[in-house]
Parts: C-alpha cells; structure tokens; sequence
C-alpha cells in the first residue's frame, strides 16, 4: 500500500512539473509503477487459447492480458442479478447462451421495464469485432462497452449510475469475490473496482468462441456435415448470384475484424435498404455520431455465427425469420428503402427460386454450433 | 478505490502547488491556511424557489389564474428535482482595466481536477438519482474587488473529454456525468419530473455533451462541441466576495411543456433535435452546429451573497 502511494506520488509529481501528456496520465495506474520499477509480476494464469482451425488468435488489450482467473471471475459477474441496481438482471438476462447470447426479443427490455431501441447482439466470437454494438463507431474494446449496459441512461439497462459504491460494497462484502477478486488481480492493493469489473467481464467474453459448427466440420473435410440443400446455399452465399459474402465474409462471416494479424483496422458500417421509417430516433445508426445524412441507416454487418439461433434479426428486431431476410434482400430492401441512394451497393434485386432461397436458409441454419450454446464453461455458475 | 485515489491526487496536488512556477510556495501555505479559500460561489433555482431535492418544488410558475401560455416547467404544476449537475471550466476574470485574468483552479481531489470543477445540486435524497455530497463552490484564486466580467465554459475541455472516466481522478470519476456511449462526459445534467396529479411522472431531462465524435488512432474530434462560453457582464460589475452565479433551471427548459408529456434530450447527433433545438438556445448554443448561437444564455446570472 505504502509503496503504492509513493510511487503515484512521485508519478503524478512528475507528471504535474512537467506537464506530460494525458496520454501518460491515463496509465498512471499500477502498470505504471510497475514499468518505473522495471518488474512486471505474473497477473495470474495466463489463458491458452484453444482456436477453432481457421481462427487466428484474438487480439487482447495490453492492460487486460487474458487469464483464468478472470475469465473464472468475469463469469460469475456476467450471470449475477447484483450488477443490476434493483436485482433483476444480469448481463446473462440478456444474452442467453441457448441464443449465442442474444435474448429471442425483439428489443431487449432493461432492468427497470423500459425498452431499449435495439436488438439484442449474439455474442459468438465477440473478441473478434472491431467496434462494439449495431452502430457505434467509438466503442472498440469490450471494456469500454461493458459500462453502457451498467451505467447507461438512455436506455436503463442494468440501472448503476451512481451506484458504484453499492455495485462495489455488494461485490466486496462477498467472500466468494474476494478471492476471486483478489486471484484475478493479484497486483492490485484492492481488486473491487468498476475497471476491474469490466476487464474480468471482457476476459470471459473473450473466451465465447464459436467454430464447430456443420459448415467448419464441412470445411474440415467431412463432406457429409453439409446436406445437398446446404450445398447449394453456400454456393449461392459466396458466389456471384446472391453475394452475401461482400458484408458477411470470412472466418466470422462479417466484414470487419480485429485480431492480433490485423495492421490496417477497415471499420464499415452499411445501410442494407431497410425502409427508412427503420431510422428514426433513436435508431438514426452512424448517422447519430456522424451527422451525415448519408449516414443515416447505417449499422455494422453483424457475424452470422449460430444466426440460425438469433432471430428476430436486425437493428430493431424487425425481421422475424432467416426466410423473410432472405426475401429482404433478394427484394433489394424493404419500402422505400430499396430506392435509397445511400444504400450499400451490394443490396439490390436479384431473381431467386422458392428452392433457392431455401437452400441459403438451409446454409445459414449450418452455421449453428451447438458445442457452443451447450459449452458448461460458459454456463451460469449459480 | 476512490478514496484512495483522491488522498493520492489531493497529496499530489499539495506538492503540485510548491514545484509549479506560477505559485509560489507561500501562496500555497497561505492557501491551505485559509478555511475557506477564496472562490466562485454558485446557486441553484428553478425560477423563484431554490432547486432542492426531498420535496416539491413549487412557486416556479406563471398563475394559474392567467391567460399566459404554459411552457417552461409546466407553469404552475409542482415538481420534484431527480438531478442537476454540472462542470465548469475555463474560468477568467476581466478586471477594469481589461486585463483578462485567468483562474487558477486547483486539483483538490473532490470537487476540481485539470482546471474543471463540478458542481453538484443533489443530494440523492427524495426523487434525487445521485450521491449525498453537494457541491455550489468554485476554489479558486480570486480577489475582493470588482471585475467587469466573468467568463467561464459550461463543460469539460477536449483535452480531459475521453478520458477513462472509471480511472479519471474525481470529479471527472462521477458515473453519473459519464458518458459512456460517447466515450466522454456529459457536461450538463437537468432532470426533474412532475408531481402534479394530472401529469404525474411526466419529466424533462436534459443532458448535454459534445456530439458527432468520432476516433482516430486514439484522437477524438467531435463536429458538435456543444460547450457554451458564459460570459457575466452586469452593470455593476461582479465582486466574487460579495456576489455569486445563480443557475435557474427553469429558464434551462424554456420551451419545453410536460404537461402534455415528458421531453429529453441527450445530445444524442441530430436525433433529439425536435426537443434540444427548443432549449440550446437558453444556453446560448445553436443546436445543429453546437457552437454559440444568436441568442445570448439566459440560464446564468449575477446575484448579491
């Protein structure tokens, strides 16, 4: 404690006299210390990752390195109602494992009963996104957008702001937590803080990884994982008829990823011809933050990982089932929303038999991985 | 966490004083000699009554026996106060001579870090959402004479704008004014709800903070600042020992009308703008550019202690 205090002391000192940088006042924290001290002690157990064939290795923040025991710890907080100010809910109510973590509702419906304006997200492969949330073009890590759902206001999520103390007393007055709290963070003079809160919340989202399902094991060889019909969907998905691959590519079927490869970070966000009634407050997508018309209807390409499992689908839940998606967009969009200059290139008309679409709903149901939606380390502890 | 943090910053702040070339080190002896440090002194209304928490605030309104079109709060109905916080920042003094004099405000590791203070209404008693501590006192190093103007910015500088608020020294730690969505703060924070019995629960919130921000290799840039320079200039001047600034909330929400149902605005882009653009102009600010409108603030005066 004593060491602690005098080595904040004498890096706020420096700070102050010579009028560093915030950047350097943002680390000012224990890591800090540690580097003016030159050692570096063990955070814990550090996690291995266990990757599907395919998947490269999830880049984690340098101030969150990913171990057991927050992992163990994260899992806890993200099943406990006591996150949310009046008890009723958990990260969990909204995010069920048997949905890849998505709820099944159209919006999700805070702690305090008041509707969101948004969709619930799946969280399968999580640790691969770029940006946080539909449409959101400043929130990057999980850290960061683990506090929204707890201290937002608009919409009450989980109810906390400025109830910290409470969310911390709570936590504290836990002797379960505190030896998780004090093992996932063994540096730390006192562990319970809302930082470290989201970055054991962060750790086990990191761990929801999803790559086995009928489509990877047909990947990996085994041709009879994947039904004629199946087949013929994934032809279609990737090939130059239906073209779903553009927004929906890759390992994790999206087109914007993050991991520890990645040198150029490419954010996009596109507007998928919904009917622009679909965009009015508060639901203008990245036109909220970037105030470009051009902008408005615009949200980020979600995975398409375990889709089968996250209907309705959509920004607002709008759509109700992969059929009526399908037809969405062999219709170029929906209402007015087909003849919108801003929509993105890719969606527009094309001609697809009844059987056809069938198949492409056939191919996204085989991306559905029950390993991960029955996977016991992700399960409510209590 | 928090405690520990402000004992650090406040130690830190004691020696910041001796070691910066702008105070000497008997200024700052003399400083923390003085119980009560020289400073700005705030006040919080709703029209004629004080903006408090733990019960109705009435006599805010027009009469209800009058022809006078409701607006505002709801004229007449009564109210009770859920929240009113701010930061301010950016302080400067013009004296006679028009010098500008730039305030120097204190770390004290509560109420003011980096130049900001915030100032706090609430008390979380009552229909009140926040914490207990209050806070209507600007610490800063002022003289007892007569300036011409007082100037000063309703909002946190970019420079402390994105900061991690989770690990930010207090005041800039309060979840309450953090903004999470945006990655920065909301400057200003006004919510009450009605208990008149016709309208009940009927509320107005306003937050306002800077909008359109976007990120780029961990530099913000937000084409809405929506930080409002007050400027105080009354006829008679201002004397800091003798006068403070009164904030009326219900000349914040002039314009908006709960009795025919709630109204917010979040700052949230262009999306609130049916309700925001109503009440920006009472802080001075156009609302689809966030910069100083044509009108002047009406929400900050100059009132005797």
């Amino acid at each position: 404690m004593n060491k602690y205090i005098t080595f904040s002391l004498l890096f706020l000192l420096l700070f102050q006299c010579t009028q560093l940088g915030l950047a350097k006042e943002k680390s000012s924290g224990s890591e800090s210390i540690l580097l003016l001290l030159g050692t570096s002690p063990s955070e814990g157990t550090p996690y291995t990752w266990d990757l599907p064939a395919g998947f490269p290795a999830p880049k984690v923040p340098s101030d969150n390195p990913i171990t057991v025991e927050k992992i163990d710890l994260g899992r806890f907080l993200f099943y406990d109602t006591r996150l949310s100010e009046n008890e009723t809910q958990s990260c969990g109510s909204c995010h069920k494992q048997e949905n890849a973590f998505t709820d099944g509702l159209t919006v999700s419906v805070g702690s305090t009963g008041q509707s969101h304006p948004r969709n619930a997200q799946h969280l399968s492969n999580v640790a691969y996104n770029l940006r946080q949330t539909w449409a959101n073009p400043v929130l990057k890590k999980l850290e960061d957008q683990a506090r929204v759902p707890m201290f937002g206001d608009n919409p009450v999520e989980l109810g906390m702001k400025d109830r910290e103390d409470l969310l911390l007393e709570r936590l504290s007055t836990d002797s379960d937590y505190v030896s998780k709290f004090k093992s996932a963070f063994p540096n730390d003079q006192n562990p319970f803080s809302i930082l470290n809160i989201t970055k054991a919340l962060s750790s086990f989202q990191r761990t929801f990884i999803s790559g086995n399902s009928a489509y990877d094991r047909y990947q990996a060889g085994d041709f009879s994982a994947l039904s004629p019909s199946a087949i013929r969907g994934k032809n279609l998905f990737f090939g130059e008829k239906a073209e779903c691959f553009h927004c929906h590519g890759g390992f994790n079927f999206t087109d914007t990823v993050l991991h520890t490869g990645t040198v150029f970070e490419e954010v996009t966000f596109h507007n998928n011809g919904l009917d622009s009634s679909r965009f009015v407050s508060p639901n203008g997508g990245l036109y909220e933050f970037t105030f470009k018309e051009e902008d408005r209807g615009k949200f980020r390409a979600p995975s398409l990982r375990n889709v089968e499992l996250t209907a309705p689908y959509m920004h607002d839940g709008s759509i109700p089932d992969l059929l009526s998606v399908v037809n969405h967009y062999v219709n170029g969009g929906t209402g007015d929303g087909t003849t919108n200059p801003y929509r993105d290139v890719f969606v527009r008309s094309f001609s697809l038999s009844e059987s056809e679409k069938q198949d492409l709903v056939e191919f996204l149901k085989s991306l559905t991985d029950t390993e991960f939606t029955t996977n016991p380390k992700f399960q409510d502890p209590f | 966490m928090k405690s520990l943090c402000r004992s650090v910053i406040a130690a830190a702040s004691l020696i910041f004083i001796g070691c910066d070339g702008s105070s000497s080190p008997n200024a700052a002896l003399l400083a923390l000699a003085t119980l009560s440090p020289p400073g700005i002194e705030f006040k919080a209304v709703v029209g004629d009554s004080d903006a408090s928490c733990g019960g109705d605030i009435t006599g805010h309104g027009d009469s209800h026996s009058s022809s006078v079109t409701i607006q505002h709060v709801a004229g007449v109905m009564p109210i009770g106060l859920k929240d009113l916080r701010f930061y301010v920042s950016e302080f400067e003094l013009v004296d006679q001579n028009d010098n500008i004099i730039t305030l120097d405000v204190p770390n004290t590791g509560a109420w003011q870090y980096g130049g900001v203070a915030l100032l706090d209404f609430e008390n979380g008693k009552g229909s009140c959402s926040g914490t207990t501590e209050t806070n209507n006192f600007v610490q800063a190093s002022v003289e007892n004479k007569t300036y011409k103007t007082l100037r000063f910015t309703l909002g946190v500088p970019e420079s402390l704008n994105h900061i991690d608020y989770s690990v930010a020294p207090s005041p800039l730690n309060v979840s309450g004014l953090a903004w999470s969505w945006t990655m920065g703060y909301r400057f200003f924070v006004g919510e009450f709800l009605s208990n008149d019995a016709a309208t009940l629960g009927n509320a107005a919130v306003l937050h306002i903070g800077s909008a359109g921000c976007s990120e780029s290799a961990g530099v913000y840039t937000c084409t809405n600042s929506n930080r409002t320079v007050i400027e105080l200039t009354p006829t008679e001047g201002f004397n800091p020992f003798t006068q403070k600034v009164q904030f009326d909330l219900k000349k914040a929400v002039t314009g908006w009308d709960i009795s025919t149902g709630s109204k917010s605005c979040h700052s949230m882009g262009a999306m609130d703008s049916a309700t925001c653009s109503l009440v920006y102009p009472n802080f001075g600010l156009d609302y689809s550019t966030g910069n100083a409108g044509s009108t002047t603030q009406t929400v900050f005066g100059i009132i005797s202690k």
